[in-house]
């Protein structure tokens, strides 16, 4: 059973090899995930195309067995249907049925999540609300928009009280402001208690909302960790920003963020090592500094260098 | 027993609004029309021909529609990759199957009901007194479709919609056949045949068995025994099917 001090995700070294094709070729998907997901926790789960998250998806959803290894959720084994019960998952597609309603969309995965009908109107009124459909209840599925069907999915992954949501590119195809509240929803979930989990490749919302990330490639795990940890070792630049009545050149090693000569104003960022040097020399040539800010390294290029160098270590 | 319930309540809403159903159904209907414009042609036999042309169109449109929809039903889900999300709720697999194979046989029970009272409509427009007959054979033909619907759901389990329409006719062929089936076996002189042609016998439905045409043409009196029997048959059957569907469709991994 689940307790509060368990992980609510483990997986130990978790295998998929699907074999397809009259030749039954066999092609490895993963090899030996092990991973470990806390209470409460919003966990982002990255890689590129191909690198194996959606398999493991299936794996923790039921929906495809291991080949070798297994794992537990919420504190049963996985593909356990008491487990699924408090599972909440929104595809990246919108897998729907285009003639159903946006109401008896929510009353069947009411259904399928076996809620009693009051529970299920009770529900749905809430996550409704949530999710802001109460305009588009009467509508059918295929009249929504892409960003009303992602908030229908939203709805549908959140009737059943989930403790551990499962979200595919959650912020795909929505508008600026259905991203904030998408993200408000989330963050208040986390708070509640709910774990999620995020597959996505938009990364400034990922390094926006994820407390965790693991990073996926060729189907093993070869980074996971707290974000700030990960990207704490990562080099860091600092950028100045400076007016100067008289040209400057910029020295090696530095790059130019933007400068207006002509008005005597610049914006450098530079080497940590190399601040103290620099700014002693702009004060000598008579400069006013304006900010002086570290910069760390993004999640984007914290991703890109660390599925280059795993390619560079597979060649 | 919720899930089992939303799933053929879905099902069932999901194909009524099928165009293709639409289109299928108004044709029957014409059809059941245009037996009565037959008539005049008939030679006194006007009611024979109705009952008879009424009787097959009802068949024809059943099956056509467990073409139609049965054949497609798994297969239909994995392609629109709703499979993904209906088996990640905490439902079993054998749900799954039974609220599908429910949902196709309400839709079936509810086109049979409305071509059976178009049948009887016809008869009385065209003068003749409703025979209790004809709701045995509507039910008759109902036991066959859930016969042939429990098949539909075992083939779409593991192949495609095309092979699926395939085998099932196949199967609907020689299960109407299936008593002939046993007097050629007892005809033929190798016991090697004869055990193959009885093993294929006792595996292809007996749909023979739900033919009623002649009992209401010639208003023979309904036999209670044999509707029971009949009864019998298609539960067991439907419930073999539908079991065997769901053993190779447990197995199944949606990559």
């Amino acid at each position: 059973m689940e307790s509060e001090s368990q992980p609510v995700v483990r997986l130990e070294d978790v295998h998929k090899t699907f074999t397809a094709g009259f030749l039954r070729r066999q092609t490895p998907v993963l090899r030996g995930v092990e991973l470990e997901i806390g209470r409460g926790e919003i966990f982002a789960l990255l890689g590129r195309n191909g690198a194996g998250k959606t398999t493991l998806m299936k794996i923790l959803l039921g929906l495809v067995r291991p080949t070798r290894g297994g794992g537990r959720l919420l504190g049963r084994p996985l593909g356990d249907r008491r487990a699924r019960a408090r599972i909440g998952f929104q595809p990246e597609q919108p897998y729907l049925y285009p003639a159903l309603t946006v109401r008896e969309t929510l009353d069947l995965m009411a259904g399928l999540s076996r809620m009693g009908a009051r529970q299920a109107r009770a529900r749905v009124g809430e996550v409704t609300a949530v999710c802001d459909l109460g305009d588009h209840l009467g509508m059918p599925v295929r009249k929504l928009s892409r960003g009303w069907l992602q908030r229908l999915t939203l709805a549908a992954a959140l009737l059943p009280d989930p403790r551990f949501l499962l979200l595919d590119e959650p912020l795909g195809g929505l508008d600026p402001e259905a991203r904030l509240v998408t993200k408000e929803i989330i963050r208040h979930l986390r708070q509640g208690g709910t774990t999620v989990m995020i597959n996505s490749h938009i990364l400034p919302d990922v390094e926006a909302l994820a407390d965790r990330i693991a990073l996926l490639e060729e189907g093993r795990i070869i980074a996971t960790g707290r974000l700030s940890d990960l990207l704490e070792g990562t080099e860091k630049r600092v950028e100045i920003g400076f007016e100067c009545p008289r040209p400057v050149e910029i020295p090696d090693g530095c790059a130019c963020v933007w400068q207006w000569p002509e008005m005597g104003r610049y914006v450098w960022e530079v080497p940590p090592q190399v601040v103290s040097g620099l700014l002693e020399d702009l004060l000598r040539a008579g400069a006013i500094i304006r900010s002086v800010v570290p910069r760390r390294e993004g999640l984007e290029a914290y991703f890109a260098r660390e599925t280059a160098r795993a390619t560079r270590r597979a060649s | 027993m919720v899930a089992v319930i939303s799933l053929a309540r879905h099902t069932f809403v999901d194909a009524l609004r099928e165009r293709a159903f639409l289109v299928l159904g108004l044709f029957a209907f014409v059809m059941l029309a245009a037996s009565r414009l037959l008539n005049p042609l008939a030679l006194g036999e006007a009611r024979r021909v109705t009952l008879d042309l009424g009787l097959g169109c009802v068949a024809l449109f059943g099956f056509l529609l467990i073409v139609l929809l049965g054949t497609r039903m798994v297969h239909k889900e994995i392609e629109r990759k709703t499979i993904l999300v209906l088996l990640a709720k905490p439902i079993h697999r054998a749900e799954f199957i039974l609220g599908k194979y429910l949902g196709l046989i309400a839709i079936l029970a509810v086109s049979l009901i409305g071509m059976v009272v178009a049948l009887a409509g016809v008869l009385l427009l065209s003068g003749y007194a409703f025979d209790t007959n004809l709701i045995v054979a509507g039910y008759y033909a109902f036991l066959e479709l859930a016969v042939v619907a429990a098949l539909a759901m075992l083939l779409t389990a593991f192949t495609s919609p095309v092979l699926s329409t395939f085998f099932l006719l196949g199967l609907y062929v020689v299960g109407h056949l299936s008593t002939s089936l046993l007097d050629m076996a007892s005809m033929l002189p190798n016991p090697g045949t004869v055990k193959l042609l009885t093993a294929v016998f006792h595996l292809v439905p007996r749909l023979d068995l739900f033919s009623y045409t002649l009992e209401v043409v010639h208003g023979l009196p309904i036999d209670a025994g044999q509707i029971l029997l009949a009864t019998a048959y298609t539960a067991t059957y439907a419930t073999g099917a539908l079991l065997l569907a769901l053993v190779v469709f447990r197995r199944r991994e949606f990559s």
